[in-house]
């Protein structure tokens, strides 16, 4: 049997692999062969592992003929964001100040991954730092939305997102500070999660923002996230953030779900002037859909609509100016060094020439908020506001199961053109709220727009229950065929 | 709403970031810095009073801290390897006091 990691969901290929229909070494080629032939035009790697990965497919074709068990990912290829620390394998984070670095360690989810039997074939493109919305703002090349090449894949993982809607890989893993896996995954057209916060170790994920990064994965259907998000969640020592609230076995709490007892609410207010016609119709059309297939359907409130995307680029900015500092040109950066400016003019140099504009541009905002006389104005009343947030969608969550919101306003916007910070920023009003609140989120496919483009429908759950955002996300895929579509050629 | 201030000079000087090079440079940036502030500065329609920052979506429970027992750390050559500049043992920098 050719493999042909185009069509083939994780569930399916892992069974195919460890039942020797296929093999790893076949499975890896296969994925190498399909980035040769369209990654040169989509720009979704930054770094391709061909040695390694087919090493470790061998490795992984040698235990499954010695009948020792290697994982339920046995054999599966993965890319992750390139702000994903992997040992051996250079991690950019699309950042000139990063390049040539190689980390002496594996994150937490990439050594689960490769305990499961994964194997990393790359590292792909992000927006540098994972700060912006299209992947433009990459240090080193331009990604592509496979839909449309004139148009951004979305981001800041569009890298990852182009990755698996292109066929290269079948899953892929993301980070999501405030959209970062839902939006590239809705332009792309791919299902994308972002769990619970803590809920995934971001030990070996480069911080942005604390408070708020979860890293996340994509795919093309929904019981394949879950397959993975079962072998990446739980407590990690390494982070003490992760675990919080505790996390139960995922794959047998799904399996516990009744998709015909769940509570949905929408906000049909959103619909009406936020979002583009053909979006808020295919909305509608989705929500009608699902109710014959739920137990009821109600209208749900959306706190702070208006204020959300100010307070969440407070607060990343803020934090991300604090993060960022160790970026420096002394332990593991480049270095920019000029004559007789001492060590304050070493920090001051290397950031200034290696450090891109947006990612300049954010450092400065966030250290104004968190500066004396300004910290309780912008950082203090923006934490505040979040309390607010957070108490008004958990309590909403306690009405419903499951709130469904557009991912985006808009389709994918064309590559080229000028690009204003405000406006991008206000294009994440529908994301940002859940990495507020800590909830799980997830996009999935729910049409295409006149022009042909992909369209996300969001579903947000409350704290820990990614069981329910993926049984109905299931439940929606067996209904629908919009996850199987795939652009050409 | 008056125009939000910022203090350039100071500000890049915290940021540990280079000043703008011209006047006209300095211009673009601080306009540009402005409007997005006049955007942050959205959230002061809010009533706060009496209201709890969240810092964080949630606090660690128990459990969350590991005994406190030595564990290896990265080894030497490890943590040296990436380092712009070292002697095999040390970080080098320029030189701090004179």
């Amino acid at each position: 049997m050719s493999p042909d990691p185009t069509i083939r969901s994780v569930q399916e290929l892992a069974g195919q692999i460890r039942a020797g229909q296929v093999s790893a070494t076949e499975t890896v080629q296969a994925c190498l062969k399909r980035i040769s032939q369209v990654d040169p035009e989509l720009g979704a790697f930054l770094h391709v592992d061909p040695q390694g990965a087919l090493e470790t497919a061998g490795k992984i074709d040698e235990e499954l003929k010695s009948g020792r068990s290697p994982g339920p990912l046995a054999g599966v290829p993965v890319a992750l964001k390139d702000n994903i620390s992997t040992s051996g394998i250079p991690t950019t984070c699309a950042s000139r100040i990063l390049e040539g670095y190689v980390p002496p360690f594996d994150a937490t989810v990439v050594r689960r991954l490769k305990e499961a039997g994964a194997v990393i074939l790359g590292k792909t493109n992000l927006d540098e730092f994972a700060m912006g919305n299209s992947t433009r703002s990459s240090a080193f090349r331009v990604t592509k939305n496979p839909w449309n090449t004139s148009r951004i894949p979305g981001g800041s993982s569009g890298g990852s997102a182009v990755a698996v809607s292109a066929g290269m890989v079948p899953v892929a893993l993301g980070s999501d500070t405030g959209g970062s896996v839902r939006q590239p995954a809705a332009l792309c057209g791919v299902s994308g999660i972002k769990p619970t916060w803590g809920a995934v170790s971001r030990y070996g994920l480069v911080a942005y923002s604390s408070s708020l990064d979860q890293i996340g994965c994509l795919g093309t259907s929904a019981m394949d996230l879950a397959l993975v998000l079962s072998v990446i969640s739980g407590p990690d020592p390494l982070d003490a953030t992760s675990g919080v609230g505790g996390s139960s076995d995922l794959l047998n709490s799904l399996a516990a779900v009744d998709v015909k007892k769940l509570r949905v609410g929408w906000v049909p207010e959103l619909l009406e002037s936020a979002v583009e016609p053909g979006i808020a119709s295919l909305l509608r059309s989705a929500v009608e859909q699902l109710r014959s297939e739920v137990a009821s359907v109600a209208v749900s409130n959306w706190p702070f609509a208006d204020y959300l995307t100010s307070v969440y680029y407070i607060i990343a900015m803020s934090e991300a100016s604090s993060n960022l500092s160790r970026f420096d040109g002394v332990r593991y950066t480049q270095r920019c060094e000029v004559a007789n400016e001492g060590l304050n003019g070493l920090y001051t140099h290397t950031r200034g020439t290696f450090f891109g504009d947006e990612v300049r541009r954010r450092i400065l905002l966030g250290t104004h908020s968190l500066s004396s006389g300004y910290f309780q104005q912008y950082y203090g009343q923006a934490s505040r506001v979040r309390r607010l947030v957070q108490n008004a969608l958990i309590e909403e969550l306690k009405r419903v199961d499951v709130i469904i919101i557009p991912t985006t306003a808009s389709t994918a916007e064309p590559i080229d053109g000028h690009v204003d910070p405000v406006k991008s920023y206000c294009s994440d009003q529908f994301t940002v709220a859940a990495n507020l609140a800590g909830l799980p989120a997830m996009s999935v496919p729910c049409g295409f727009s006149v022009d042909g483009m992909p369209v996300g429908m969001q579903l947000i759950a409350g704290p820990h229950r990614e069981d329910i955002l993926l049984s109905l996300a299931n439940h929606w895929q067996k209904m629908t065929d919009w996850h199987q579509r795939r652009p050409g050629p | 709403m008056a125009e939000p201030s910022i203090d350039l000079k100071s500000l890049c000087n915290l940021a540990r970031l280079p000043p703008p090079d011209s006047m006209g440079e300095e211009q673009e940036l601080r306009s540009g810095l402005q409007q997005i502030l006049v955007f942050f500065r959205m959230v002061d329609a809010i009533d706060t009073e009496n209201v709890e920052p969240l810092v964080q979506p949630f606090q660690p429970g128990a459990g969350t801290e590991r005994d406190d027992i030595h564990v290896q750390g990265l080894a030497r050559a490890d943590a040296l390897a990436n380092a712009p500049d070292s002697d095999g043992h040390h970080f080098l920098v320029p030189q701090v006091l004179k």
